[in-house]
């Protein structure tokens, strides 16, 4: 998976939970700027970010997720730095 | 963890198209829900409200853990069977209060269907922490007290509630705290389980409103170990993974779909690598795979086992095969390992007509509507054909390894019912006994002879609590003989039943091949001095026999005898449907009162028109007793 797939991947499930256009999910995106990111909402993404991508974050990362930045950290850690292929990644589960 | 999961489906697109589409069941027809990811959940459960159209069904989710993910997951799956949902939500664990309260939103909103799901850890945190070293009686009695305590709730939600309550049970914890020597203790934790649930599902049986909702069983189809996912039961008080929410919200539209009467009657099957391996025209009736001894007959030998049950509860089989019907006859003859006999089916069109023209004719035969079918073929050709000609029929296409074919039969959720009653056990029999009656019919001389020599015989009187499941299923799935089509809920029917403004009669009937059970409904509301049929219904089985004649009949009878001079008024509202029974007030005397032009009619019988029609060839008997209430 190539870093703009991985991108894509993500900003499709945040514009989904949030209800808000796919364009405005990027950089510098943040929980302010979705009135619908509620703690609900939250775990939703949370939830689908695990099933897309077939990892577990944990509890302590699961608070530390605050913007698409954040959200593309800790995926691409997950997922095992450089070589974002899903199917090969660090499992954290 | 699963792999990772990325729906083909464009579920944007197919959100996007339902704000337009008029048909929710066309519209969601391409979606497969065992494919969508949570995502897909969201944006098709967003877009379904955005319709902003009149809810089918409102149900309320009520427990002690959170449960606010779970509507989205119920709204696709309903949407897929047509329906359309609106939701509540219960404020986290107010389950008891919310219930009490006449003003709270739960009792405002009346809903249809409630689900409470409880957490045995959150209901008693402290037992529940010291388990492990609770005396077998201290054990028990937590168990009593939860059942108890679930027992009351119920009680007091069916005196405030009109719906039917879904009552989760618990599902065995993975693995006993004791370890292996659990199956020792005097009481062990397995034990408890096992009868925690047991006891539920005993006390839950009496009302027909009230129903158990097996989580346990849940928990285990879907696979424990992903039931719970620790992280979102720390953080937000989820019980169930998000990842086991399509399976809980599977099982509540089986329940929905049993709740609302939405039921198909009949499975067609093909025959040929359908109910036998092998196509009997090449492989003569020796050759075709059914029975023990060979891996692929002993699959269509537990297919036909399926297919057993699904008649013995209530489902009509039926054949349509494009075979020589001589062929057919001798493989059924000729073999007798073969579960289902040929007459087991209650119409079998073989012949090599296309095969949507057999679809209408079994329709035909067996007095059904063609949207009461399920038609099941191996070959994708005849599944399409059937889609593109009766797009009505719910079609099921086989999968290539008849290994698959006995577990698809157990997965459908076409045929859900409340309960299975004794009409549903006799039905197939009954079919049976309809042929014996048109053999006797053609050979007759007469129709008055014919009907003579049937012997009938009809027994009415005010229905009884035991009659309640059977009217509220009359009420629900009767559409020709049906003067007006109220479709009532089983807690109106119940209110029917027992209010001195109602009289709900029902009426059975039987004759010298078999009995047919309840087959007919007739409810009266008296405002005043008016007598108002609101609703005068009967089973498609008992038509043509003048048995409504009969119990008109006894309406006027009761007409007749009052003496506080009530007036009889009749309804008629038309449906696509219901066009047999167009001008049955008409034929019963009845007076026109007033036509709309949406041609629904209203009709009047003073006490002093009433005539009795004759109708001598059926044995009138009353149930005296209660009649004189």
């Amino acid at each position: 998976m190539s870093l703009s797939e991985l991108d894509s991947q993500i900003r499709e499930v945040m514009a989904g939970v949030f209800d808000v256009d796919p364009g405005t999910v990027g950089d510098g995106f943040r929980r302010d700027d979705a009135s619908a990111w509620d703690s609900m909402n939250h775990l939703r993404m949370v939830s689908a970010l695990e099933e897309a991508f077939g990892i577990r974050f944990t509890m302590k990362e699961v608070g530390e997720m605050e913007s698409f930045d954040d959200v593309r950290t800790r995926v691409s850690q997950h997922l095992g730095g450089s070589s974002l292929s899903p199917g090969t990644g660090e499992r954290a589960g | 963890m699963d792999r990772p999961r990325d729906s083909k489906l464009d579920t944007r697109a197919i959100a996007d198209g339902l704000g337009a589409a008029q048909g929710l069941r066309a519209a969601m027809a391409s979606v497969d829900l065992e494919k969508l990811t949570a995502n897909d959940y969201g944006l098709l459960s967003k877009a379904l409200h955005a319709r902003q159209s009149q809810a089918d069904i409102k149900i309320a989710y009520l427990g002690n853990f959170t449960l606010d993910l779970l509507p989205r997951y119920v709204d696709v799956h309903c949407a897929r069977e047509g329906l359309r949902t609106a939701s509540y939500i219960g404020k986290f664990g107010q389950y008891v209060q919310e219930v009490l309260d006449d003003a709270s939103p739960l009792v405002q909103l009346q809903p249809d269907a409630v689900l409470l799901a409880l957490s045995l850890r959150l209901l008693r945190p402290d037992l529940a922490g010291t388990f492990s070293s609770m005396p077998a009686e201290e054990r028990r009695n937590f168990r009593e007290e939860i059942v108890s305590h679930l027992e009351s709730w119920v009680e007091r939600a069916l005196e405030k509630l009109p719906a039917t309550l879904l009552i989760g049970n618990f599902p065995i914890p993975m693995y006993p705290l004791a370890g292996v020597a659990d199956a020792k203790a005097e009481y062990g934790e397995a034990e408890f389980y096992l009868e925690l649930n047991l006891d539920l599902l005993r006390r839950l049986k009496g009302n027909p409103r009230v129903r158990l909702f097996d989580v346990e069983r849940l928990a285990s189809r879907y696979g424990k170990e992903r039931v719970l996912d620790p992280k979102m039961y720390y953080l937000a008080k989820m019980e169930w993974s998000p990842g086991f929410l399509p399976t809980v919200a599977g099982e509540l539209v089986r329940q929905v779909k049993a709740v609302r009467n939405l039921g198909k009657k009949c499975l067609v099957l093909d025959l040929d690598n359908t109910l036998w391996g092998g196509v009997v025209g090449e492989d003569g009736p020796s050759g075709i795979k059914i029975g023990t001894g060979d891996p692929e007959a002993e699959a269509f030998l537990e297919f036909h086992h399926k297919l057993k049950a699904l008649q013995d509860r209530g489902v009509l089989l039926a054949v349509c095969s494009k075979n020589n019907r001589a062929d057919v006859v001798e493989v059924f003859d000729s073999r007798p390992e073969i579960p289902l006999k040929l007459a087991d089916f209650a119409a079998a069109e073989i012949c090599w007509d296309p095969k949507h023209q057999g679809l209408k004719k079994i329709a035909a035969a067996l007095n059904i509507g063609t949207d009461s079918l399920v038609f099941v073929d191996d070959n994708p050709a005849e599944i399409s054909l059937v889609q593109q000609m009766m797009p009505e029929v719910k079609t099921v296409l086989l999968p290539p390894d008849p290994a698959e074919y006995a577990g698809l039969i157990e997965r459908m959720n076409d045929f859900e019912k409340l309960e299975i009653l004794e009409e549903d056990r006799r039905k197939a029999g009954q079919y049976r006994e309809n042929r014996q009656r048109q053999e006797l019919q053609a050979s007759a001389g007469d129709l008055h002879s014919y009907l003579a020599s049937l012997r009938t015989e009809v027994e009415v009187h005010l229905a009884r609590r035991e009659d309640l499941p059977r009217v509220h299923q009359l009420f629900n799935k009767t559409n020709q003989f049906n003067l007006t089509t109220e479709r009532y809920s089983l807690a109106e029917v119940e209110r029917f039943a027992t209010s001195p403004a109602c009289e709900l009669w029902v009426a059975r009937a039987r004759d010298r091949f078999g009995d047919l059970g309840t087959i007919a409904v007739v409810l009266l509301k008296k405002i005043g001095r008016l007598a108002t049929i609101d609703s005068f219904l009967m089973s498609c089985r008992a038509m043509g026999r003048g048995i409504e004649t009969a119990i008109m009949n006894h309406v006027k009878q009761r007409l007749v005898e009052d003496r506080s001079g009530l007036e009889l008024r009749g309804r008629y509202l038309p449906t696509p449907k219901n066009r047999p029974v167009e001008r049955f007030y008409e034929e019963q005397g009845f007076r026109l009162l007033e036509s709309s032009p949406s041609g629904e009619k209203l009709y009047g019988l003073r006490r002093d028109e009433a005539r009795i029609e004759p109708c001598d060839w059926i044995q009138v008997t009353r149930d005296e007793l209660i009649g004189a209430r």
